[in-house]
């Protein structure tokens, strides 16, 4: 492929893949957020 | 050589194809295989179920970490030659059997096949897991190798982040018997095949030719250690650089490891003759703590090694992870901000140093089989974690037995860490270019080609 070619967004496969993985990173994020609150006020 | 479907052939992607569609298929692996650190969540109700020893219900877990080390060093050449596709669809299958397998075991009270499940056959699907994306994401992110392959291996970080509470949480719905551990595993079975399908239904490599947009390769061939061309996997293990960097890996590894393995009761025995001691709950927290920056440094720091180079990242992961560790010795328990903070961007560097691994690795030996040369160095990993913990407990256990408490537990295990970070400082300020002698004698279109 060449410069001249443009990329396709493909804006609503890319929003569907990128939420199927974040939303459980996220869920993991929260929940060590809620542990790491316990350093200060444990 | 897989055909049909999983075959490298059928994913050669579209010139219009989206890149940043990558990162999710890698992540959907990484973020299934990284439960592996999340295993000591079924340690207790396997003892209590099936009548086992401390000792025993670890088995699953340390034969998983071996079959991870010896898949990706001996797996590493058939996922280059077979393709992305092909690997994550061994990883899904055997990751996933695993827990099948171990959901009979528990199922039917046969202990050996919860071992041979989760830790043989699943330990497959870590190693070949682990590998799968890499390369694939370093030929599509040739402007900016380190960010994509942090964003893979952040995600193996973040595995075990998203299964402890979650399989906690099954673990109470389902019950701690025998019934409720082998449904729970079964979940984890089913659950994972089908989190895992989007990479491997959604993997590409990317066409001949292909580079990203504004980007030319004369960027990316502009720094004193970049090569210019491709070694193999097998002439890699005949260089120095590839022990430097098995050197640097390893130390690496083992000092972080060293704090992460006994961070809890560190941090309480360092400040437990204080005027405030730490309770059990606040050292959850920074264990917790601990865990967030290891997996963020994974991202932040190899991404900026896209832009200051991969031999001055691992200068400040290496010189700048042996001065904290001096830090820490010196401010002994008059600081817990000082440890604190120290131990946090000593994690964040151990994260890093994983991370960034790969993206040296294809400086140093291109693009050909760095897959497989990524595969064999993780032996390194195998090594450390064996390592790091034996120093810290030993040497803890013997300063206790002397009598010694607080600080003074943890001097003597804090200098080897400095002295292995200053060791592994000095190997990497050893790697140069490889000779072009051990490149393989064919046009970088040729190499490139081979990959796909």
């Amino acid at each position: 492929m060449n410069d001249s070619v443009r990329t396709r967004p493909r804006a609503g496969l890319l929003t569907f893949v990128w939420l199927w993985v974040g939303i459980p990173f996220g869920y993991g994020v929260y929940q060590l957020a809620t542990q790491v609150v316990q350093l200060f006020t444990g | 050589m897989a055909e049909g479907f999983l075959s490298r052939s059928r994913i050669v992607a579209p010139n219009d194809w989206n890149r940043w569609l990558i990162p999710p298929a890698a992540l959907s692996v990484h973020l299934a295989i990284g439960q592996a650190y999340a295993w000591s969540v079924f340690k207790s109700p396997l003892e209590g179920t099936l009548n086992l020893s401390g000792t025993q219900s670890a088995l699953p877990f340390q034969l998983g970490i071996v079959m991870l080390g010896l898949s990706a060093a001996f797996g590493g050449t058939l996922v280059e030659r077979n393709g992305p596709r092909w690997a994550m669809f061994v990883s899904l299958v055997c990751f996933s059997g695993g827990f099948l397998i171990s959901a009979l075991g528990v199922a039917t009270g046969q202990y050996w096949l919860v071992v041979l499940g989760y830790g043989g056959v699943g330990g497959i699907g870590l190693g070949i897991g682990y590998i799968s994306p890499v390369s694939t994401l370093i030929k599509w992110f040739p402007d900016r190798p380190g960010m994509a392959t942090g964003i893979a291996i952040m995600g193996f970080g973040g595995g075990a982040l998203i299964a402890s509470p979650w399989s906690n949480q099954m673990l109470d719905s389902f019950g701690t018997d025998s019934s409720g551990i082998a449904t729970t595993f079964a979940v984890h079975g089913v659950v994972y095949a089908i989190f895992m399908s989007l990479g491997v239904l959604l993997v590409r490599v990317p066409a001949d030719g292909w580079r990203p947009k504004g980007w030319r390769p004369e960027q990316a061939k502009s720094g004193k250690l970049i090569a210019t061309g491709h070694v193999s996997a097998n002439t890699a293990l005949r260089t120095p650089q590839f022990w430097l960097l098995w050197i640097v890996l390893c130390f690496n590894v083992t000092a972080g490891i060293g704090i992460l393995e006994k961070a809890a009761p560190m941090i309480v025995d360092f400040f437990a003759n204080t005027e405030a001691p730490l309770t059990v709950a606040s050292a959850a927290g920074f264990v917790a703590l601990l865990s967030l920056t290891n997996m963020l440094g994974r991202f932040v720091w190899s991404s900026t090694s896209d832009i200051v180079g991969r031999k001055n990242i691992y200068r400040l992961y290496l010189g700048g992870g042996a001065l904290l560790y001096l830090g820490i010795v010196l401010s002994g328990d008059s600081s817990k901000v000082v440890f604190i903070l120290a131990a946090l961007v000593i994690l964040s560097f151990y994260g890093a140093g994983f991370a960034t691994i790969p993206a040296y690795l294809r400086d140093l030996f291109g693009t050909y089989q760095v897959g497989a040369i990524h595969g064999r160095l993780l032996t390194a990993w195998s090594t450390a974690g064996i390592l790091g913990p034996l120093i810290v407990n030993a040497v803890a256990d013997s300063q206790a037995a002397a009598g010694k408490s607080g600080p003074a537990l943890y001097t003597v295990s804090l200098y080897i860490m400095i002295g292995l970070l200053v060791v592994g400082f000095a190997a990497n300020e050893f790697v140069r270019p490889v000779n072009p002698k051990h490149h393989e004698r064919f046009a970088d279109s040729e190499a490139e080609g081979a990959n796909r």
